[in-house]
């Protein structure tokens, strides 16, 4: 006999593979690593492929990849709610854990599928216009950026469970995008700036940046996701973030279980919610 | 004999089945398939079912009555274990649905109001899910499709559906496999006069299987036709559960006769009013309407002959369900 597992995730991708967004992200994906590494090969510095992914790549996908995560999330329970199956389903012998979590299989097959498929494709544009490619750190990015989607996946689907109009997930998985894409880094770089002004008052020689800073700045998993890459991909190219050192208690590890920790703790408010909902 | 939370005597020689689910002893005696007991939702500051009890026993059809807003599908949500409440404890199959619930819902075959199902499957692929989720194989889905009027549809995605395929659709996913405990909340919603039939074809037919049907419905004529017991609800409460015929005669309804005569003489008006205890008695144009009990039926048409009317028709009436429950869900 099928597992209910087994039978919602099939449903889920069923009923969401043909999802039109989903196809057009996963088409930005290689239309993006195709133009980059073209751009690259004409100018030779970029020919190397973890500058590519590290400068051009990386910064464009940490913006791209939430958007996907959050759109597979925030339907998720809210969607089925609000479309009105959800009670149908509930009614089975079946418990809520077994619901959502067979959905997050379900659409989290899909966004693996969409990430691998479009940056899978991006490999012949790679072979084409980068010579000597290292496909090894390519792979530790599609890897990041799997990761990366997840967490903001996990995310959506908290949202899911919180509201009974789609309209509305749908407005608050947009608000945290922004958030994490805009309005973080940009207190992060005031936080910077008033540190570096309050550093020129006092005159002093050598201008260094608190630790508390570097732990603070970790609690967005779009910069966690940034300095995973540079630790990995790029460490021998500049050392540092851009004008920020990198310092010693970075490390890869870290950042990948950071972004664990991420999935894990919100996909548990996930199913706390979804425990406790009306439906 | 035992006294519940409530303070009422459960007499039942079946009662077998004491349990306490949070804190609320449930008799749930063993030819009960849904007890409700002492069970009380609130939304926000709304209280939509108040201390609400009642039983469902096992093989009857029990007809769920009352009017718009009265927490029907609040209830039916409730014991599906849907929605969450804080006060109450229902058995379903003499299991705690909170704590048991993935295993009590074995039993159930749902039809929810609204019912809806995936938009972007087939009609086919939509049945196949619940087959796997229900635990059936080898479903002959096109026989079932062409059973419920479906035949040619099987193919076609759900978003292409008019709201009274959903409605067969959904009906057939209800049945499949066959369920212990069938339950239906207006199942008739959005239907063409052959579906209604089909309907209550097929609650019949499920019930000489010894299946339990729980009916919420406002066709009362339907109510009627299949229940053996109701129970109406009536802003939060419930207000009567018995057959409705027991019903009829605690609400003392009498049946009605309608007497048509050629003409009406002052003879026959004397003769009438002269009878003692009729209830009612309208008299228009040629016709004399008489609310009385079965005994004072035979007298009335004597009277009229005997003043020398000429009957033309006569009709009677017996008490129906929509007194009934106008009668209990008055303000
Ligand atoms: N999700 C909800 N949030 C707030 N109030 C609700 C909700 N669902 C139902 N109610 C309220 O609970 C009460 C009972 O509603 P319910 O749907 O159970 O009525 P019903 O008897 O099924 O009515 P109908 O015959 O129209 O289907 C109503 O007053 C309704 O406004
Ligand atoms: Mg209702």
């Amino acid at each position: 006999m099928v597992h209910p597992i087994v039978s919602v995730a099939k449903k889920e991708i069923l009923d969401n593979i043909r999802n039109f967004w989903l196809i057009l992200v996963t088409l930005i994906f290689t239309t993006l690593v195709f133009f980059a590494s073209w751009a690259g090969s004409l100018n030779q510095s970029w020919a190397n492929l973890g500058i590519l992914i590290s400068q051009i790549l990386a910064p464009i996908v940490h913006a791209i990849a939430p958007i996907i995560g959050l759109i597979l999330g925030y339907s998720c329970v809210v969607g089925e709610l609000e479309a009105g199956s959800l009670p149908l389903l509930a009614s089975h012998a079946i418990s809520r854990t077994d619901i959502l979590f067979g959905k997050l299989i379900g659409r989290g097959f899909i966004l693996l599928y969409s990430i691998v498929f479009g940056f899978g494709l991006g490999v012949f544009a790679i072979a084409f216009n980068v010579p000597d490619a290292d496909y090894g750190a390519y792979g530790i990015f599609i890897a990041a950026t799997i990761l990366l989607s997840f967490v903001f996946f996990c995310l959506g689907v908290f949202i899911s469970t919180l509201f009974r109009r789609r309209s509305i997930a749908m407005m608050l998985s947009l608000g945290v995008w922004v958030v994490f894409i805009w309005i973080w880094p940009l207190i992060t770089t005031i936080m910077i700036f008033s540190l570096y002004s309050s550093f020129l008052e006092k005159a002093t020689l050598s201008f260094s940046i608190p630790t508390w800073f570097y732990i603070v700045d970790l609690f967005s998993p779009v910069t966690v996701y940034d300095r995973l890459i540079t630790l990995t991909i790029s460490p021998n190219l500049t050392g540092d973030l851009g004008a920020i050192p990198i310092p010693s208690f970075y490390s890869a590890e870290l950042m990948v279980g950071l972004l664990m920790l991420w999935i894990g703790s919100v996909m548990v408010c996930g199913l706390f919610r979804f425990h406790r909902m009306d439906i | 004999m035992f006294l519940n939370k409530h303070g009422v005597l459960n007499d039942t020689i079946y009662l077998r089945n004491i349990f306490m689910i949070r804190g609320v002893s449930v008799n749930s005696s063993h030819d009960s398939m849904i007890t409700v007991q002492g069970l009380t939702k609130e939304y926000g500051t709304q209280t939509a079912l108040d201390t609400i009890s009642f039983q469902v026993r096992k093989g009857e059809v029990f007809g769920f009555l009352g009017p718009n807003g009265a927490g029907k599908t609040t209830t039916i949500k409730a014991i599906l274990g849907l929605i969450k409440y804080k006060q109450g404890a229902i058995a379903l199959n003499g299991l705690d649905i909170v704590k048991q619930g993935k295993l009590a819902r074995e039993v159930v075959g749902y039809l929810p109001e609204r019912v809806a199902m995936y938009a972007n499957l087939t009609a086919i692929q939509n049945l196949q899910f619940f087959s796997e989720l229900k635990k059936v194989s080898e479903v002959d889905f096109d026989g079932l499709l062409v059973e419920y009027g479906l035949g040619d549809v099987g193919k076609k995605k759900i978003r292409e559906f008019s709201k009274g395929m959903v409605q067969r659709l959904g009906m057939a996913q209800a049945i499949l496999g066959s369920p212990k405990l069938l339950i239906l909340d207006e199942p008739s919603g959005g239907l063409d006069p052959r579906g209604v039939r089909l309907i209550r074809e097929k609650i019949r037919a499920v019930k000489k299987n010894g299946t339990t049907v729980f009916l919420s419905s406002h066709i009362l004529s339907e109510v009627q036709a299949v229940c053996d017991r109701i129970g109406i609800i009536h802003k939060g409460r419930i207000v009567a559960e018995d057959s409705v015929s027991v019903l009829g005669k605690k609400l003392d309804l009498k049946p009605r006769i309608t007497v048509q005569l050629e003409s009406i003489t002052p003879a026959i008006k004397d003769a009438i009013y002269a009878i003692k205890n009729l209830n009612t008695i309208e008299i228009s144009g040629n016709t004399i309407e008489v609310v009385c009990n079965a005994e004072q039926k035979a007298l009335v048409i004597l009277a009229i002959a005997h003043a020398g009317g000429n009957i033309i028709n006569l009709q009677t009436e017996e008490p129906s369900l929509e007194e009934v429950f106008i009668r209990y869900t008055e303000d």
